[in-house]
């Protein structure tokens, strides 16, 4: 899964968004790293509706334009914790493995 | 309406217009918002991401049929676009003929001509009634013969012709092109007009014309490859009238052979391209 497709599927799991609350959901989530682009949105909404993991909850009148919400499906749900999960688990790789060389280091430290 | 708003719908023509109808406005309002104050265009990097998301959304517009049927509408593009030019330089034909002193005969024929293959052409885009195209191309193929044997040092024209109505008939059914095709049929159907129109520099601007639309249509490749395929029946079919009339002369096909490879190589291409872009489905259309 692609990082602009985690962070959209993640920025619902709160709520239906519109596309504007989507992008600073994303920003805020990720401290300011992650700001999606507009078209990347877009492009990304289009597939995840596809795919049947976002729907469309609701449209409304802004200022004369539409503007539509979009929430998770049960599949959409499912594939961002799953992500999220196998996500961890690479992660740990590197964190436990950091420390139990510290581990390893601080023994040989000791003996010395 | 803002510069902002204008800019903004400018990026949007990147999409296609079906695109635009349904989801234009709800993305210009996103935009407006996610846009710092006091700016009259997006940030760049949502400049970038319209244009290549409107690429994309272009060209998952393939996505919804089988190779099969991207082909025949390709093929019927390029077909209906050699009709449609034929058919204005009969009209021309006809208004040089019938206003000259002489060579009425012929110029009414070409009129006659220019009619029945327009009204096959249109046909064949808009109509699901095999019938009604085969009525029209039917009168329009045997004015063609006729023309054909008023001059018979040259009879590749009506050769391709035949074979282009023919074709015609075969492949309008199923999914029609589409109105936003019409601008290419209309630029090459405009091409007889633009050599008559400008005596001198005619020639320059009918050739200029047509290697702008080739090399676009190459590059558009990556997005669409039907325009690329479409393009290659067109040249093919303009150009095999010489090719046939050289054979006949004994002049050989030597001249032909690198046009030949150059439009046989865009249109694998184009096909290997389509087969990549089109849904993995055998079931709708053919």
């Amino acid at each position: 899964m692609r990082e602009p497709t985690y962070f959209v599927l993640a920025a619902l799991l709160s709520g239906p968004l519109h596309g504007y609350a989507i992008i600073k959901r994303a920003e805020e989530m990720s401290n300011g790293r992650v700001r999606l682009a507009t078209g990347t949105l877009y492009t990304a909404l289009d597939r995840l509706t596809a795919e049947g993991c976002v729907r469309l909850v609701s449209e409304e009148l802004v200022a004369g334009r539409v503007r539509r919400s979009y929430g998770l499906t049960d599949e959409g749900s499912a594939a961002v914790r799953a992500e999220a999960q196998r996500m961890a688990e690479a992660a740990r790789l590197v964190t436990d493995g950091a420390a139990r060389a510290r581990g390893r280091l601080g023994r040989k430290a000791r003996t010395a | 309406m803002t510069a902002l708003e204008r800019h903004c719908r400018l990026l949007l023509l990147a999409y296609p217009a079906a695109y635009r109808r349904d989801r234009g406005e709800e993305i210009t309002g996103t935009l407006l918002e996610a846009t710092p104050e006091g700016r009259s265009w997006p940030p760049a990097r949502d400049i970038r991401s319209l244009v290549m998301g409107g690429f994309r959304a272009r060209a998952a517009q393939n996505r919804r049929l089988p190779t099969a049927a991207n082909l025949r509408i390709a093929a019927l593009v390029g077909v209906v676009g050699y009709l449609a030019f034929s058919a204005i330089a009969y009209l021309w034909v006809a208004l040089v003929t019938l206003t000259a002193p002489t060579g009425r005969p012929a110029g009414w024929l070409a009129l006659a001509i220019a009619a029945l293959v327009g009204t096959t052409v249109a046909l064949a885009w808009v109509s699901s009634r095999r019938g009604a195209i085969v009525a029209a191309a039917l009168p329009a193929a045997i004015a063609v013969s006729l023309a054909g044997a008023w001059r018979p040092a040259a009879f590749g024209w009506p050769i391709i012709e035949l074979a282009s109505l023919a074709a015609a008939v075969l492949l309008a059914r199923g999914e029609r092109p589409g109105d936003r095709w019409l601008w290419g049929v209309g630029l090459v159907a405009a091409l007889p007009l633009v050599s008559g129109l400008m005596p001198g520099v005619g020639p320059l601007v009918f050739g200029t014309l047509l290697v702008v639309l080739g090399i676009g249509s190459v590059l558009w490749v990556v997005i669409d490859a039907r325009p690329a395929i479409a393009a290659a029946v067109f040249l093919l079919a303009f150009w095999l009238p010489t090719g046939i009339d050289n054979v006949a002369r004994g002049a050989g096909l030597a001249a032909g052979v690198p046009p030949l490879v150059i439009l046989s190589a865009v249109a694998a291409v184009g096909v290997w391209r389509l087969h990549r872009q089109s849904a993995r489905l055998t079931a709708r259309d053919g």
